[in-house]
């Protein structure tokens, strides 16, 4: 059956007149993997569902990864990436208002580190990476003692 | 007779060099005992070094209670300290000089009085203290000090140089001994300096921006997403001479220029203050300083800064959370503002629209953006992917966007749900 008329309706079953969020930072930037904290805030006088996540899936984890903004107020998520991998990514940041959602996009920046660098870093810092650090710089000289010897 | 007369000037010169030797400080009246503890001291406000060697005080109870031994010349500016006999071991104040010579000597405690004699028994100076009338003349001059009480001594009264009417009334005063031995007063030319301290300073000695946000040195302040955020500038004046001359303490806060407050409060001498500052949502994110200027009714100044930064949010805020197309040819729109103070452009996305029965995929809904800052306009269709537009939104502008249906007549009749998301990224 051919209709000329239909209704498209797109609704609230709890209905709020408009939606607003806010977030910082706006960019995070990663060189290595550690922790970071996300501020969502809420300027609307009414508190807010919202949600945090990435469309890459097994980039980051979020805590939490969803919950309550209250009223006129803000919350932290805390963001770790899951591995570190070069280039620009997104996060997103939205309400779960209706069907109709403003949402912040956090633009996120990971620089790899290269092997020599990772290995300087880890061996140099007191991070978990610092067996994986050690013994990589211990693989560095070993290789450059054995070119040298060769040479 | 030529030579006579020579001579006669000469005795004139050394007769005008002798009167500037004076007794500048008495101190009859020990604390400690009346046996070593008592002193003179003597001054040479001459040009001339003079020869004191045979000057004696005389006293009420001896014409020579002390000689001075030959061989003493007082040099220009040159005190002399002549004190009691054990001097060293019995004077009040361990950190008193030591004397240039020590002697027995008898000051009466009331009603007494002390002249330095030269080596012809002339007078050069006298003090004296109590009633005259138990005072043998010679033992003061014009009226006698009042007296003083234990452990004060009688001091020439100075204004650059030392005062002598001959009057020892007028001439002294009584205060915590200050004697001096042997030192040459520095300083032949003298300026004097009169301060007449009419006003304090008045201090700024605490500010303090309340407020931040972030837990790392410095104050870092994010705005309030689409609305101002209040916050508190406390401020401490302080003024030595009182805080009711204070005339004005002005703050200048992000070109905010506050001149007063209500929430004022005094407590222990020092002007508490509390200014209300208004952060723009909008605000350029970035380094600042408020700065505090107080003034007094003198002219007086201070000025303090305080150094803060503004954070950078990004925030998206849509008018309506649904929207209803009704018909083929229905469209809906909603407003969109940018709640953060940096720049976004705009992504959108959009789920299909299903009913019970069918569903109208995303891109059959066309879309358009308009930026109502500059009329900048963007079509297209939705998608269900990520979308960004080709225009940036700036802090505190505001985009339409409308959305169109843009598909075939023979779609079945019913209601379609779907979702679209507007998202705002840097």
């Amino acid at each position: 059956m051919k209709f000329l008329l239909f209704f498209l309706l797109i609704f609230n079953p709890t209905f709020v007149s408009a939606s607003s969020i806010a977030v910082y930072p706006p960019v995070l930037e990663w060189q290595k993997i550690e922790q970071k904290t996300v501020v969502i805030m809420n300027p609307e006088k009414y508190s807010q569902e919202f949600q945090i996540s990435s469309p890459e899936a097994g980039l980051f984890s979020f805590y939490p990864a969803h919950g309550t903004l209250p009223s006129s107020g803000s919350t932290t998520v805390q963001v770790t990436p899951l591995k570190l991998s070069s280039g620009v990514n997104f996060i997103y940041v939205s309400t779960k208002n209706g069907e109709l959602e403003p949402s912040i996009a956090i633009k996120t920046r990971m620089s790899k580190p290269s092997l020599f660098t990772g290995a300087i870093v880890g061996a140099l810092s007191k991070s978990p990476n610092i067996f994986f650090g050690v013994t990589a710089l211990v693989i560095i000289v070993g290789a450059a003692a054995r070119l040298i010897r060769k040479t | 007779m030529k030579n006579a007369i020579i001579i006669l000037v000469l005795l004139m010169f050394v007769s005008m060099a002798e009167a500037k030797v004076m007794v500048t400080e008495v101190y009859y009246d020990p604390l400690q005992t009346e046996t070593g503890g008592e002193a003179v001291e003597l001054f040479n406000e001459g040009e001339q070094a003079v020869d004191i060697s045979g000057w004696s005080l005389r006293t009420k109870s001896s014409a020579k209670d002390a000689t001075i031994p030959d061989g003493t010349s007082l040099n220009p500016l040159q005190y002399y300290l002549i004190t009691d006999a054990g001097w060293n071991l019995s004077k009040d104040s361990p950190e008193w000089p030591e004397a240039d010579h020590e002697e027995a000597l008898t000051l009466t405690n009331a009603d007494g009085g002390l002249a330095l004699v030269n080596k012809d028994g002339t007078i050069m100076d006298a003090v004296g203290w109590g009633s005259p009338d138990q005072i043998p003349p010679e033992l003061f001059e014009g009226t006698p000090h009042a007296g003083v009480a234990q452990g004060i001594s009688l001091q020439r009264k100075t204004n650059g140089t030392f005062i002598d009417s001959e009057d020892n009334s007028a001439d002294f005063i009584e205060g915590a001994p200050t004697l001096l031995s042997g030192i040459i007063k520095k300083s032949a030319q003298t300026i004097d300096v009169i301060i007449n301290i009419t006003n304090s300073p008045i201090k700024i000695s605490s500010a303090e921006l309340t407020g931040d946000d972030l837990n790392v040195s410095g104050i870092q302040l994010l705005p309030f997403p689409g609305k101002m955020r209040t916050a508190k500038l406390s401020l401490k004046i302080d003024d030595a001479d009182g805080l009711n001359d204070i005339s004005s303490v002005q703050a200048n806060f992000l070109s905010q220029i506050i001149n007063s407050t209500s929430e004022t409060a005094e407590i222990n001498g020092s002007l508490f203050m509390n200014f209300s500052v208004e952060i723009p949502y909008y605000q350029i994110p970035g380094n600042y300083s408020a700065s505090i200027t107080a003034e007094d009714v003198f002219g007086a100044k201070d000025n303090i800064t305080i150094p803060f930064e503004i954070l950078e949010i990004a925030g998206i805020s849509l008018e309506k959370t649904e929207l209803i197309l009704k018909g083929i040819n229905g469209s809906a729109a909603a407003s969109i503002r940018n709640i953060g103070n940096g720049p976004l452009a705009i992504e959108l996305s959009s789920t299909n629209f299903s009913s019970d029965e069918t569903t109208i995929i995303a891109n059959q809904m066309a879309f358009r953006i308009t930026n109502l800052e500059n009329g900048n306009l963007f079509l297209g269709n939705l998608t269900d992917k990520p979308q960004r537009t080709s225009f940036a939104l700036n802090p505190a502008a505001e985009a339409n966007l409308e959305l169109f249906l843009n598909t075939l007549t023979n779609t079945s009749r019913g209601l379609y749900r779907g979702k679209v998301l507007v998202t705002g990224t840097k």
